[in-house]
């Protein structure tokens, strides 16, 4: 059972995208068409409390064996929830991951002793996905997964190609430098580090039949030329096509916007922008700004969840006690959930969009 | 009612949450800390959160007052997400003991929080969170404890992490080469810009 009735599967020359948010998450799930399909990251979904896009083949009814792709953007604890079971589900499925994942001190974080082992959920999820994967072929074997970083084919067949545009080379140099700083330590508990700036995320471009999408994955740009959105737009490899989809990078937030986005990269004018809100309590994406910035950008913009943060629900004894003893502030990081799906055969005018859940116009 | 953390979550790990088998007033408190735990608000008390120097009158139990054991009714792990000197304040991510999909952020005041814990609050420290009440002889006091741990590790947990660590790395296959725009693909690799300084980070 899922949360939406979501209807029918795509037909087999159709485009899907379909993006799913629950305020605190992202997964992507992707038709190219010729029933393939491609996940990216993971969330999981309020009912099944599974992976919001395997829950989401399940209720359509594709079978797992037609994922050929499952990428790992980067492995912020929003973007990774229910990835290993993913990988696990589909075995078929190469994977993908950010080339900032290929590091010893990251290797290091995800093995540090930790006496509160189920906080450490980000490292022991990416710790699953590679358990999984070094079992597939045993030890003596490399491990069965492709670390990408920009300017990558992924996949292709006869009508699409999947490619990275990103992380590039210097953003995952400066990636490893803050992960050194992150090294072992022996006299305190370690615990994911705190949310950064994002340059090591894969941004991918597909390019098919029925159009052109660019999915954003959470690059920011940093003021570097060579790390971020810069990096791929000051790039000579760049595809001289245009997108008409944009997964917006980051939830909409500034420090992933750049002009060049909008007009060298999609097509103008109203290129359907799909986002994902971010909500840590502190920290809320897209800000007004930030809505009324892509709003000026495209009049076609959607977002996967328009509920604001609320309390978490307690049951009366428990809500009685914290009301003596609450802190300042105390907000459930995942108060709605929703899916925004855009579709397109050959030749069709436009995208055609449908709201699930909590989704909702920008 | 009052019988003890285990009766409230059973099911919950809370044998991983190391609350004090009773309410530490806040005086005591300063003394008490240990190597691996330290306990913050036992929170009954307006002693908790005015600042320690202001003396307010508040009624103490005595010396042979029975103190039950506190039962948690709640009960979430945590990490500190930010700190705020200025504000006085620290974010922390909280995981609920007894349901992992529920995920919550707090904004808590250094008020909470005893002279050694401010000086040493960081980024990255775990910590048990629980509510609940115990019985002061013939009160019911509602109570909280923010217990944060501090785990040593041994030379041999880290040699074992070491160890891991470098199996898995040593599993992972090269990076696939960029072949987009080139007609001359080789290994991606991370580099050092040209402009990019030492720290810069």
């Amino acid at each position: 059972m899922t949360a939406f009735d979501y209807g029918l599967s795509p037909g087999i020359d159709e485009f899907e995208i379909i993006v799913f948010g629950p305020g605190y998450g992202e997964a992507i799930a992707v038709h190219s068409g010729g029933n393939n399909w491609h996940l990216v990251d993971s969330c999981i979904e309020p009912v099944s409390e599974r992976s919001a896009h395997l829950a989401y083949l399940e209720a359509i009814g594709v079978g797992l064996a037609s994922v050929r792709t499952i990428t790992i953007t980067h492995w912020h604890e929003d973007h990774i929830k229910g990835v290993a079971s993913a990988v696990r589900d589909c075995p078929s499925a190469a994977v993908f991951a950010s080339t900032a994942l290929r590091n010893l001190d990251f290797a290091r974080l995800m093995f540090a002793p930790n006496t509160a082992v189920k906080i450490k959920r980000t490292t022991s999820e990416i710790l699953e996905v590679f358990d999984l994967l070094r079992a597939r072929v045993g030890k003596k074997h490399p491990m069965p997964i492709n670390f990408v970083g920009e300017f990558t084919t992924i996949y292709r067949d006869e009508l699409t190609v999947i490619s990275t545009l990103s992380p590039s080379a210097g953003a995952i140099y400066r990636d490893f430098a803050k992960l050194a700083d992150q090294a072992l330590h022996g006299d305190r508990s370690i615990c994911p580090p705190p949310p950064t700036e994002n340059e090591g995320s894969v941004v991918l471009w597909i390019e098919g039949p029925c159009g052109t999408a660019l999915l954003g994955a959470d690059l920011e740009n940093t003021g570097a030329k060579w790390a971020g959105w810069k990096a791929i737009l000051g790039s000579e490899r760049l595809s001289s096509s245009k997108a008409t989809y944009f997964k917006v990078a980051h939830h909409g937030a500034e420090s992933a916007h750049h002009d060049d986005i909008w007009t060298r990269l999609l097509d103008a004018p109203d290129p359907v922008a799909t986002i994902t809100p971010f909500e840590n309590g502190s920290n809320h994406l897209p800000t007004p700004t930030d809505r009324l910035r892509i709003g000026q950008a495209t009049t076609n913009a959607h977002i996967t969840s328009i509920k604001p943060p609320k309390p978490a629900k307690r049951d009366r004894e428990s809500e009685r006690i914290l009301q003596d003893v609450k802190p300042k502030k105390i907000v459930a990081l995942n108060s709605g959930f929703g899916a925004v799906r855009s579709r397109r055969r050959a030749g069709e005018v436009g995208w055609r969009i449908e709201h699930f859940g909590d989704a909702g116009a920008l | 009612m009052f019988d003890g953390v285990t009766e409230v979550l059973p099911e919950a790990n809370i044998g991983s949450i190391q609350v004090p088998s009773a309410p530490v007033l806040y005086e005591d408190h300063k003394t008490n800390s240990t190597a691996n735990r330290e306990t913050s608000v036992a929170s009954h008390s307006t002693a908790f959160t005015a600042p320690p120097n202001v003396a307010i009158p508040v009624t103490q139990p005595s010396a042979s007052t029975k103190i039950s054991p506190f039962v948690a009714y709640q009960a979430w792990h945590g990490y500190v997400q930010n700190v705020d000197r200025e504000s006085r304040t620290f974010t922390a991510r909280l995981f609920d003991a007894r349901n992992s999909n529920i995920d919550e952020m707090a904004e808590f005041d250094f008020a909470d929080l005893s002279p050694e814990q401010i000086a040493t609050l960081d980024i990255g420290q775990v910590f048990d969170w629980s509510i609940g009440r115990t019985l002061q002889g013939r009160t019911i006091v509602k109570g909280a404890y923010l217990v944060f741990r501090r785990s040593k590790f041994g030379q041999e947990e880290i040699a074992k992490a070491e160890l891991a660590a470098s199996e898995l790395f040593a599993s992972f296959p090269a990076p696939l080469k960029p072949d987009i725009g080139t007609s001359n693909a080789t290994e991606f690799r991370a580099s050092k810009p040209d402009d990019l300084l030492a720290g810069s980070w």
